[in-house]
């Protein structure tokens, strides 16, 4: 054992490997928990004190509609990336490891690629795919006679929540399919061998053998998705900033658009607050739906 | 006929497989050659290529539209964001995965909890908290939520990664009367380059993609990054979109030299780098 035989005194050494990194971390993420916590229990419009409000405020949040339908687009896209991202991207690695397939890296790092382009230079790139005048979508719809379904997709109440799903999937499907690649690489050969020889082949062999193998792959994918459809705030910001009216309002921006241009910064936080506590429910239910032992080890 | 069958479903595959990767590279080609097009040309046809090639549109990017300015302001977070995480995780990662002290559960669960709190969510309470400290707009502030975000992933993996390696090597160091400064650093840091490539590439690319907190903390002209800089590109000087694409492949451009040459690296630290936190 290494402890104890050191000259220096342990509380020391603790004092100099973990304080700083834990005094600057505890300023950047206890601190703004508290404050928010803090905050959500004041009444705080305008540029008036802040004044102790009690649970009034979580009564209002509770009873805001616009907090309810924000929460139901969250909940609408990560239905839509879960299937998309985790889905395409089940599908795609298990094509990806076929035997028949050529060329098998050079794929994995195309599709891996859009993972690494920022939110801002994502989301004006897909404005541009749908803006409706000379967006690329229209005029490849009008090019093969679809002309009639052409529409200005971010401005089409509707439509919105769906088109704004698109880009997010197109950036992280690749990231999704090198995990489940990387979870399919991971059972043994001898396993998928004498599954052939039983007969098992085709989709046999993906249900009864790949895909209990790579269940835990699949939920650490899916609790991921959700984590990150939760956080969901630039992407919206840039694309539509939750309009046209609310429509595709997200729970992150409503709070940053409460206190940052309603400036009511009591409320903002209250809805700060309440975006917590229901991504960790959300987050908390689907591991105890998926199987928690499992993931947890 | 069998013969055939087998033949058709591979190339089949292979053919939706080469046309999924065309769709993942095909908006970056265009946003290259777009940027290249005049703003006649742009508007008129999308997916024309360029007549001639508008070099202006960069310098016009660049320097009237200041992204230059802008690109080195987010070189500077990057890579002081990637110094000082890098370091602080190296160190509570080392102590964590080697020694047992008091506190060692209130570390984790603080970690913890910053790995479960949706962090945009709290964009409002830390612009309070830097406003009343007079923290916002300076130069090298976003180097704190970043750390926030970014510490537990990366402790995570050098603390499981360090659990790892044998501890006979430092106990030999010591017994041969080696510092523990001289341990770590000639032998624990030597061992730990891939774990610590990996937290330097997820850390780096976070920086230079981030926009939230920048946008709150970071948004005046004289520290913005280029994210929000090209964000707000419309409002600063004209509206046109061939200088704003010519922004966009500017900033595309250090990661994607960076991807052609470390893709496996990338790839392995960034899914890596998310499964195991």
């Amino acid at each position: 054992m290494v402890e104890g035989t050191r000259k220096k005194p342990l509380g020391k050494l603790v004092a100099i490997f973990i304080l700083p990194g834990m005094l600057v971390f505890g300023f950047s993420i206890v601190v703004p928990t508290l404050v928010a916590v803090w905050y959500s229990l004041n009444k705080w419009p305008s540029i008036i004190t802040p004044q102790w409000n009690g649970i009034a405020n979580f009564v209002d949040l509770v009873n805001d509609k616009l907090f309810w339908s924000s929460l139901w687009n969250n909940l609408k896209l990560a239905l839509y990336t879960l299937i998309g991202q985790v889905g395409i991207g089940y599908v795609l690695a298990f094509i990806l490891a076929s035997r028949l397939v050529t060329s098998r890296d050079f794929l994995r790092t195309v599709m891996f690629f859009p993972v690494l382009i920022s939110t801002v230079v994502l989301s004006f790139l897909w404005t541009l795919v749908y803006s409706n005048d000379y967006g690329m979508l229209n005029v490849v719809l009008r090019a093969v006679g679809l002309g009639g379904a052409a529409n200005a997709w971010l401005s089409d109440p509707h439509i919105v929540v769906e088109a704004l799903a698109v880009p997010l999937i197109w950036q992280w499907f690749g990231f999704y399919m090198v995990i489940f690649m990387g979870a399919l690489g991971t059972i043994p050969k001898e396993i998928m061998e004498s599954a052939e020889l039983d007969g098992a082949v085709g989709f046999k062999k993906a249900f009864f053998i790949s895909i209990p193998l790579t269940y835990d792959a699949v939920v650490v994918a899916v609790l991921l998705c959700l984590s990150g459809i939760m956080k969901m705030f630039d992407t919206v910001l840039v694309m539509t900033d939750g309009g046209p009216g609310n429509s595709s309002m997200v729970l992150a921006l409503y709070a940053y658009r409460v206190s940052f241009r309603n400036i009511n910064i009591g409320y903002g936080n209250t809805i700060a607050v309440g975006i917590v506590i229901v991504s960790l429910t959300i987050t908390f239910l689907a591991r105890f739906i998926l199987g928690g032992k499992r993931y947890a080890r | 006929m069998r013969d055939r069958k087998a033949v058709v479903g591979p190339v089949l595959g292979n053919i939706a497989l080469f046309a999924v990767a065309v769709t993942c590279i095909y908006p970056l080609v265009w946003l290259a050659y777009s940027s290249l097009k005049t703003e006649n040309e742009f508007v008129r046809s999308m997916f024309s290529l360029p007549t001639s090639l508008q070099w202006s549109n960069y310098y016009l990017a660049l320097i009237k539209s200041k992204i230059l300015f802008f690109f080195l302001n987010t070189v500077f977070n990057g890579v002081t964001t990637v110094a000082v995480i890098v370091f602080f995780t190296f160190c509570i990662g080392y102590f964590l995965a080697r020694y047992n002290f008091k506190g060692k559960a209130l570390v984790y669960s603080l970690l913890t909890l910053g790995l479960v709190v949706p962090v945009h969510s709290l964009l409002v309470p830390m612009y309070i908290q830097y406003k009343l400290l007079g923290m916002v707009d300076h130069r090298g502030v976003l180097i704190l939520p970043y750390l926030g975000v970014m510490l537990p992933l990366a402790v995570f993996l050098i603390d499981a990664y360090i659990t790892t390696l044998p501890r006979e090597l430092e106990q030999a160091a010591e017994i041969e009367g080696a510092t523990l400064f001289h341990t770590l650093t000639r032998i624990i840091v030597p061992l730990s380059g891939p774990i610590l490539i990996t937290a330097i590439i997820i850390v780096f690319n976070f920086a230079w993609n981030e926009f939230p907190f920048s946008l709150v903390l970071n948004a005046s002209e004289r520290v913005r990054n280029i994210a929000v800089g090209i964000m707000n590109f419309a409002s600063d000087w004209d509206t046109k979109w061939t200088l704003r694409i010519a922004a966009c492949v500017i900033s595309l451009f250090p990661v994607t030299i960076l991807y052609v040459f470390f893709n496996r690296q990338i790839i392995r630290g960034m899914t890596e780098g998310s499964v195991k936190g």
